[in-house]
């Protein structure tokens, strides 16, 4: 490919433009904004699990690094470049827009991208050109294939994110799966091997601590050049690697990154690849447990994995078949309801929506000033008395049976009467 | 269906944008699916026949991942296989289908698979292992769409989905409350007795 080629070509240098422009679908080796931008293709392309409707959050992300990325033709390729690319990575980190991408765990929440890392997103070989840079620490690492160790750009882009200060290199690791095929990293040659090491290190680091220090960075830094030593490859950049591991240390130390999600390397423990990627693994998911641990109510004690997804097994179950017993009791009142009742119903029952269920017996649902009266129902029904009660729930829900009637006759199916529903209703 | 998968997803960040658990358990998301859920239980007394339980509980769990936004997977998974089956006259959804049938084979297998580790004389940590797999399989059948979903992944989508079926057990307990409550005010009075009853039922019901 001839990006590939361009980047062996500027491996030694700092020419990222080149990669950095072409949006063009190749197969392992992508631009950076080639990634962001084809993300969606390559999802599709790579067999992605989620659909690629997924990233519509990180889109509006994708114009950014376009407009950016060819600012950056003229001026300085990597600080232009990475700057908006770390412009966009706190986009990606926000919580918003990696928390409804299906993660909506509270420990990544600050600006982990963990879960997002676990997409297999083509690696982004371009990156190796970044060898040079320094960027700091600020890497979203993910750990979805521990088993790839071929992470080319991850490596690089930790090296230069120390220098450049920015976190756009990160933006183009998250898509940088290291699943890539390991013969065409291989190929890239020096800043192939050097973002190997780093890349490993990179992906041990993980999902987990967006706090950790800067020293812990050096020290799975140190430690993975010891591992990458071990591990086959040219040993060209070798020296160039722990040169600019030097000087990321440095960065490291000086500038504490808070983004920075990487796992310390214990001391004692091996510092092998593949044991940090299935430390990495194994701490991702003993941290989900805790926090299932605190979802699932009288869990606090339970110690054990096994212990505990038993509970949760149970907990989920027991849930089911709540509903299930919840949908035969409607079931059974539905139809002993007309209209006006209902409209009476929706009232009260919107009314009441931020009170337990089973304080439902205490009021009457007559007459909505009949909710003043319970002293459960208070604050619901100041929440009515605000609004002119009546007139507006009367209104509001007097017009709702009759747009509903409309709508429904012509529906078929279920779901598509409750997706014609979503288009009517306005969100409160 | 794939369009009205879209009109699910939001474009950008949603409203609530947090862990799953402040997520679910905001007002708004009650009231969101409070009213979907009211929508779509007209929707299944439509059709003038008996409503069943499966119908309510399929239109529950369709509102229930619509009101997810199609964030998560296994409310895409809910939603796909919703819309798979629109065309029957039973919406059930396949998901549900299937659970029906397996979830008690989910738990027999999980004590057969405990029965079975305890039998063999294998090392702990293997023995473990084993276990924990077993769980994390029949979680997978349990979470609708995450059948072949790795561990961290499943986690995820346990915590999301749990956080999810409580909001929906909350609001369907305050629906149905409310709905008791309504025709024991009007004067209707074969109704009362099936009402009290299922009340009783479901005090009974609780964990």
């Amino acid at each position: 490919m001839e990006m590939n080629e361009k980047n062996d070509a500027d491996l030694e240098k700092d020419q990222p433009s080149g990669h950095n422009q072409h949006p063009s679908f190749h197969g392992p080796g992508f631009s950076t904004e080639a990634q962001i931008d084809s993300s969606t293709n390559a999802l599709a392309a790579m067999g992605n699990p989620f659909p690629p409707g997924l990233w519509n959050p990180p889109g509006q992300n994708f114009g950014l690094s376009e407009t950016n990325t060819n600012a950056m033709i003229t001026g300085h390729p990597f600080s232009s470049f990475l700057g908006m690319l770390s412009a966009a990575v706190p986009t990606y980190a926000g919580p918003s827009g990696f928390m409804d991408c299906g993660t909506g765990f509270p420990s990544l929440n600050g600006g982990n991208l963990g879960p997002m890392m676990d997409h297999p997103f083509p690696r982004n070989q371009p990156l190796g050109s970044f060898q040079n840079g320094t960027e700091p620490s600020r890497e979203i690492e993910m750990t979805v294939d521990e088993g790839c160790k071929d992470g080319v750009s991850l490596a690089a882009d930790r090296q230069q994110g120390d220098t450049e200060g920015s976190h756009g290199v990160d933006a183009s690791k998250e898509f940088s799966k290291p699943g890539c095929s390991g013969g065409v990293c291989q190929d890239e040659g020096p800043s192939v091997s050097s973002a190997k090491k780093r890349k490993r290190s990179g992906q041990d680091r993980g999902v987990k601590h967006v706090q950790e220090g800067s020293q812990q960075l050096a020290t799975v830094v140190a430690k993975q050049e010891k591992d990458n030593d071990e591990k086959d490859g040219p040993k060209r950049p070798i020296s160039a690697s722990r040169k600019s591991n030097g000087k990321q240390t440095e960065d490291n130390s000086d500038a504490p990154k808070e983004d920075y999600i990487h796992i310390r390397a214990r001391s004692g423990q091996a510092t092998n690849s593949h044991s940090l990627a299935e430390r990495v693994r194994r701490e991702k998911i003993s941290e989900r447990m805790k926090f299932l641990q605190d979802l699932v109510p009288g869990c606090s004690k339970v110690i054990g994995k096994a212990v505990m997804l038993d509970e949760i097994i149970n907990y989920v179950q027991s849930l089911q078949r709540q509903v299930e017993f919840l949908s035969m009791k409607l079931s059974t009142v539905n139809p002993a309801l007309d209209f006006n009742i209902e409209r009476i119903l929706s009232k009260d029952f919107f009314q009441s929506q931020g009170t337990p269920a089973s304080s439902a017996f205490g009021f009457l649902p007559e007459n909505s000033h009949h909710f003043l009266h319970q002293p459960k129902h208070s604050q619901a029904a100041l929440h009515g008395i605000v609004n002119p009660t009546d007139a507006f729930g009367r209104v509001t829900n007097a017009q709702m049976p009759n747009n509903f009637d409309g709508e429904f006759h012509n529906v078929t199916g279920m779901p598509f009467s409750l997706f014609n529903d979503q288009e009517s209703n306005v969100e409160p | 269906m794939g369009g009205a998968k879209r009109r699910g997803k939001p474009a950008g960040a949603a409203a609530a944008a947090g862990p799953a658990q402040t997520k679910w358990r905001s007002g708004t998301q009650e009231r969101i699916y409070g009213r979907r859920l009211l929508d779509a239980l007209r929707a299944t007394r439509l059709p003038q026949t008996q409503p069943q339980p499966r119908a309510v509980k399929a239109a529950a769990d369709s509102a229930l991942a619509l009101t997810a936004r199609g964030q998560s997977r296994w409310s895409r998974a809910i939603l796909l296989a919703g819309a798979a089956s629109c065309r029957r006259r039973v919406l059930v959804k396949a998901g549900g289908k299937i659970r029906r049938h397996r979830r008690p084979q989910a738990r027999a297998a999980l004590e057969a698979s405990k029965a079975a580790a305890a039998a063999s004389a294998g090392e702990p940590p293997v023995l473990k292992e084993r276990k924990v797999k077993d769980r994390l399989r029949v979680l997978g059948r349990l979470v609708p769409g995450c059948r072949k979903l790795q561990a961290p992944d499943l986690l995820e989508e346990t915590a999301d989905y749990m956080a999810a079926l409580e909001m929906q057990v909350k609001t369907m307990r305050a629906l149905a409350d409310a709905f008791a409550a309504a025709q024991l005010s009007s004067p209707q009075p074969p109704s009362q007795a099936p009402e009290a009853s299922a009340a009783g039922d479901e005090a009974e019901m609780e964990r």
